[in-house]
């Protein structure tokens, strides 16, 4: 965020190319894909159902059982699947502008590790944890690794930079990591249904789940439109930035927030789902440019929509029974992020 | 194979194997189980270590194909999984390590109570090699799917026979029961103790009413998944014999030896008369507990005939072996008759 007292306004230093006219144009087609995944996610399940029942079960009409699986259990998944992807794609734009890196994924700040471990240590340790208490407990978890992370990158010392921020996020990560397989070797009588859990999905999503999560996304949606412009100028570089009045440092904590709550909750709920947060940010930023007021609503949509599709596909893995969609999204990922690797170091 | 098949044939080959150790044993008689039927098919006549039964020094082929001499009888027994404990122990041996995650509780009272202190061996899947090397086993038994990446290691403690435990069948866990009978050099005894249980199995179907035949599915609930066994895993192939019928058959949907994630969508598609489910640890409240609040499952056939019965994890899941079926054979007919 620039200081007001700052000589530069921030429409002096914005740097963002914005193709408005491609961002039409992407939120028309990212909103049709996103109709037609999240209609076709509500259409496939063990009990077959045509359009007209899928469509009669939303709105409360036909057989009983119909609407009860539409509205019950088809619904809040889908539903859950777009607003897990819009917060690891919205998380993964702040993270990439945040560090400056182009390979930076909301994991670098160790929220996926963090929720992980206290997960797995309430499925394995602590067993009468359950439910939205469990949640809460991942998103606590989320957001004392990313504060962790903060710490030791020297966040409020005015010393942060990306690199350090970036080595802090591998080291608290691996150290989690670390532990949590630690809990999964020494207690696999508890194992049970955690590895599916932990390869990320909506698969067993519920109301409840959703009603944890959306004032999470309320409030780092919200959070990271406001940060859009100082994220703009961070992009210019820490001493630009400074120069022209932003606070850096306060700029990556509140980013980092805006992360816990997107990419915390979601995870805590669903799962690590990885690639999102890589993937959806650089393709928007392929189609819009670099403008993060454009770039963070779009690939929040389109994030939404990949992992609507995810879902989609993961149904097919083994029909009707049940895949995690981060199965779908890793193997979209993985050439992704090497096609990135490559072309960066082609680029350097 | 049909559901006759699949009653008969465990119970078959089991009286076919007594036959067989009978012979092999030599001057044991021609004593067979109970329910054993004159020309049943020598379903055992493959376990080729039948032969050695009686043998100073017995060659035995496990399950992995390799082929280990076992000299005398071995008195230091190391196991690896539960119900390779439960097996040594119905032969009066106890083991002098076994492998209970170091949860002690892990080994259920039934078999508890015919064994003597032990020394755990830390998980069952990564067992602690300097704690099994201290115990200076003259055998060990070991898991072929749980402990594959480390046979090659334990064979240099000692010698090991990999056997089946997990995601082994009823008849297959019978057969592993014979080798150990014959690797401890306890053919008779473990011919007594088959038969025995062959008369336990058939006392608690006696309580089974004929002509039944309900469909059902065995699940672990956890917090956040619910995986549904398939009729090849254990404790499918021991309510078998009692004339239930798995709904998980199919191997192209439930993969042979694992386990499939189902929601409660499929669950309800799939429409068991009976769900026995046990909670990962025990803990309270899972996935299908909620699930068992909702107007969907309250539309199933499980729900309106109660037929949703909920079971302990150690028993159910985690044992196997002959005690283990036994214990799961009777807490069925109690749940479902209430005999």
């Amino acid at each position: 965020m620039a200081s007001s007292g700052s000589a530069a306004t921030t429409s002096d230093v914005l740097p963002a190319r914005a193709r408005y006219p491609a961002g039409v144009l992407v939120a028309l087609a990212g909103t049709g894909l996103l109709l037609v995944a999240a209609f076709w996610d509500l259409a496939i399940g063990a009990r077959p159902l045509s359009a007209s029942q899928v469509v009669g079960g939303l709105f409360g009409h036909g057989n009983v059982l119909d609407v009860e699986i539409v509205r019950s259990i088809r619904l809040p998944r889908v539903l859950m699947a777009a607003v897990i992807g819009l917060d690891l794609a919205m998380s993964g734009v702040i993270m990439q502008g945040l560090t400056a890196n182009p390979l930076a994924a909301p994991d670098i700040v160790g929220v996926s590790a963090g929720a992980a471990l206290v997960v797995v240590a309430a499925a394995t340790v602590f067993a009468q944890i359950h439910g939205t208490a469990l949640v809460l407990l991942g998103f606590a978890g989320a957001g004392i690794a990313a504060f962790g992370v903060l710490g030791l990158a020297g966040v409020g010392q005015g010393r942060t930079s990306p690199v350090r921020m970036a080595l802090a996020g591998v080291t608290v990560t691996a150290m989690l990591l670390a532990f949590t397989q630690a809990l999964l070797l020494l207690h696999q009588n508890g194992t049970a249904g955690i590895f599916f859990w932990l390869v990320g999905g909506v698969n067993f999503a519920q109301w409840s789940d959703l009603l944890v999560i959306l004032p999470w996304t309320a409030i780092g949606a919200a959070g990271a439109m406001l940060l859009a412009v100082a994220l703009n100028i961070l992009a210019l570089g820490d001493d630009v930035a400074r120069g022209v009045g932003l606070n850096v440092d306060r700029t990556r904590l509140l980013g980092v927030l805006c992360v816990v709550c997107l990419a915390g909750a979601a995870v805590a709920v669903s799962g690590p789902v990885a690639f999102i947060g890589l993937i959806v940010p650089h393709t928007t930023r392929r189609l819009v440019g670099n403008n993060h007021l454009l770039v963070i609503p779009l690939a929040g949509l389109l994030g939404a929509t990949l992992l609507t599709f995810a879902d989609v596909g993961a149904r097919f893995v083994q029909f009707p029974f049940e895949t995690p969609s981060g199965i779908v999204t890793a193997l979209l990922g993985a050439p992704f992020f090497l096609y990135l690797a490559r072309r960066h170091r082609a680029s350097a | 194979m049909s559901s006759l098949q699949r009653v008969c044939v465990p119970r078959l080959a089991a009286a076919a194997a007594s036959v067989l150790l009978a012979a092999a044993c030599g001057g044991i008689g021609q004593t067979v189980s109970p329910s054993s039927a004159p020309g049943a098919a020598p379903a055992y006549s493959t376990n080729p270590n039948v032969s050695q039964c009686g043998k100073a020094d017995r060659i035995i082929t496990d399950a992995n194909n390799f082929v280990t001499t076992i000299r005398g009888v071995p008195q230091r027994i190391v196991t690896v999984e539960l119900s390779f404990a439960d097996d040594v122990s119905l032969l009066s041996v106890s083991p002098v390590g076994i492998g209970d995650d170091n949860d002690p509780n892990l080994v259920i009272p039934q078999i508890r109570s015919r064994i003597g202190p032990y020394t755990s061996l830390g998980t069952r899947e990564s067992p602690n090699f300097a704690v099994i090397a201290g115990l200076k086993p003259d055998l060990i038994i070991a898991d072929q799917i749980g402990n594959r990446k480390i046979i090659d290691q334990l064979r240099t403690v000692a010698p090991t026979l990999t056997l089946q435990s997990q995601h082994t069948t009823y008849s297959q866990n019978i057969d592993t029961a014979l080798t150990i009978g014959v690797a401890l050099n306890q053919c008779v005894r473990m011919q007594k103790v088959l038969a025995d249980h062959d008369a336990t199995m058939a006392t608690i179907k006696a309580k089974v009413p004929a002509g039944e035949h309900r469909s059902f599915v065995f699940a672990l609930s956890s917090d956040k998944t619910f995986t549904v066994f398939n009729s090849q895993q254990y404790t499918g192939t021991v309510l078998e014999q009692l004339g239930l019928k798995a709904v998980a058959t199919d191997p192209s949907l439930f993969p042979a030896g694992d386990a499939s994630g189902v929601t409660l969508e499929t669950l309800v598609q799939l429409d068991p008369d009976l769900i026995f489910y046990a909670n990962v640890l025990d803990t309270p409240t899972g996935l299908f507990d909620t699930w068992q609040r909702t107007q969907l499952f309250e539309a199933s056939k499980a729900a309106k005939t109660h037929g949703a019965h909920r079971e302990g994890q150690k028993p159910w899941s985690l044992t196997r072996g002959i005690t283990g079926s036994e214990v799961i054979a009777a807490q069925a007919v109690h749940d479902l008759y209430g005999k």
